[in-house]
């Protein structure tokens, strides 16, 4: 997209209202154009007016702290505000003997906690690498599936519920593993999947695989599992369904394509 | 305009967002006494829906807290900023909202996921700001009619289009001018970033 293309979307996208692939290249053009980043900048604050301006509400009882709460949900944090303080203690007169076994339990008392401290940052660790094996798996089959020599790529286009949506399955054609990618399709909200389907000629389905995940704009990729060779599948298929999948597809079409 | 801060807290946008780069929640909490209402206004207009408001209104914060880079000081005030974040995701909803409604074949689709605006109450006389009313009340009705389909109702240019049966270069141009003449507006010229906006 030009710069004036470009600067005659900035109203619109002030709005928020461009299409997810207009928006995309409009968000490519300003990573390298101060000038229309500055031009934005004013166009949103006048955008940002029209919310000031609307009719005054009041935030439900409570949604302060749900807020907060959902912040620290799962994060380590400190209130700043109570930091502790340790008061100064008077220290009382011990005979040496006192002192010695003092000092000694200070010091086995100390290595146990910094033992016990080693051991939670261990435990750290390995929920740490744990939760990196999964996106690795991810990754190598991803990988691999490209890597492919007579890896096939097949196109999907947008169905009528999302004519910009635009989808790309890439499948080793003899085991059926691959990774599909989708761009501008309706974000997923929490609990739903897109499931690819793999449709045979009598039109039977049968599931390749669940993505779970797509940002803001509506793309995303996983990797697949086609059930069988490329060659058994005469169409494939993209529904909305449950984060854990269906057994036949319950939503309707926002990608399909031929085989 | 002003959203009192509840507690008193006096520090402004700036050093609350640094503070919560420090993670300091307190000031995460102090933001959202002093802007929260605002972006829960924008969001429930949007959604008409007080649950779903509320949920943008946390998302924000969420970002806020969870990005605290993403926000530019340079760029204009927090404000503005938190409120561009919270009518994103209402544009994300009620966008999801209407292709449910596709999905599910409901004949309300031709509502475009919010309420009918009731014909006595147009967007511009429920607006609070005099500036910004004054400011659209100087606009042609169309390209003041594109502008409220695309800021509360989330609709893109093509919806929009579709909505009016007008053409798609029609109403980009309407947007286009209309936004023009705002933001030149001598009105808002307080607005503009480095501007009053509160």
């Amino acid at each position: 997209m030009s710069r004036d293309e470009v600067r005659e979307h900035l109203a619109a996208y002030s709005l928020d209202a461009l299409e997810a692939r207009e928006r995309d290249a409009v968000d490519d053009h300003l990573t390298r154009c101060p000038d229309c980043v500055r031009e934005l900048c004013e166009l949103q604050a006048v955008a940002s007016r029209l919310g000031l301006a609307l009719p005054e509400a009041d935030l439900p009882t409570g949604a302060k702290d749900r807020m907060v709460a959902r912040a620290l949900e799962g994060e380590r944090w400190t209130l700043s505000h109570e930091k502790r303080v340790w008061p100064r203690l008077a220290v009382p007169r011990f005979a040496p003997a006192a002192w010695a076994a003092g000092v000694s339990l200070i010091v086995a008392l100390s290595t146990s906690l910094w033992a016990a401290g080693l051991q939670v940052q261990l435990n750290e660790q390995r929920a740490i690498v744990a939760s990196l094996r999964g996106p690795a798996a991810r990754y190598d089959q991803i990988v691999s599936v490209l890597q492919a020599p007579d890896v096939q790529l097949r196109a999907l286009q947008g169905s009528e519920l999302a004519p910009s949506a635009i989808g790309r399955v890439y499948v080793d054609p003899q085991t059926g593993a691959g990774m599909m990618v989708v761009r501008s399709v309706p974000p997923l909200s929490e609990g739903r999947a897109y499931q690819l389907w793999c449709v045979r000629p009598d039109g039977t389905r049968e599931s390749g695989g669940l993505l779970k995940h797509t940002d803001l704009h509506g793309n995303g990729y996983a990797p697949i599992s086609c059930p069988g060779p490329l060659a058994t599948w005469q169409r494939l298929g993209i529904t909305e369904e449950p984060a854990a999948g269906s057994s036949a597809p319950t939503g309707q079409r926002v990608l399909g394509g031929t085989v | 305009m002003t959203y009192p801060v509840e507690g008193g807290s006096e520090a402004d946008d700036e050093t609350l967002c640094a503070r919560i780069r420090a993670r300091d929640v307190r000031a995460l909490e102090a933001l959202h006494e002093r802007h929260g209402r605002a972006l829960f206004s924008l969001a429930l207009r949007m959604l008409a829906e007080s649950e779903a408001a509320e949920e943008v209104v946390q998302e924000t914060f969420l970002k806020l807290w969870q990005q605290p880079d993403r926000y530019r000081p340079e760029r204009g005030r927090l404000l503005p900023w938190l409120l561009g974040v919270a009518h994103h995701r209402a544009v994300d909803r009620l966008r999801r909202r209407r292709l449910e409604q596709r999905y599910n074949a409901n004949p309300r689709l031709a509502e475009f996921g919010s309420p009918p605006p009731d014909p006595q109450d147009t967007f511009v006389d429920t607006l609070r700001g005099e500036a910004i009313a004054r400011a659209l009340r100087t606009l042609p009705e169309a390209q003041r009619q594109a502008v409220e389909l695309a800021y509360v109702r989330g609709m893109t240019q093509v919806e929009i289009a579709q909505f009016l049966g007008e053409p798609l270069g029609t109403v980009k141009t309407r947007l286009r001018l209309a936004m023009q003449k705002l933001r030149g507006s001598a009105e808002l010229a307080e607005m503009r970033p480095g501007g009053g906006v509160p």
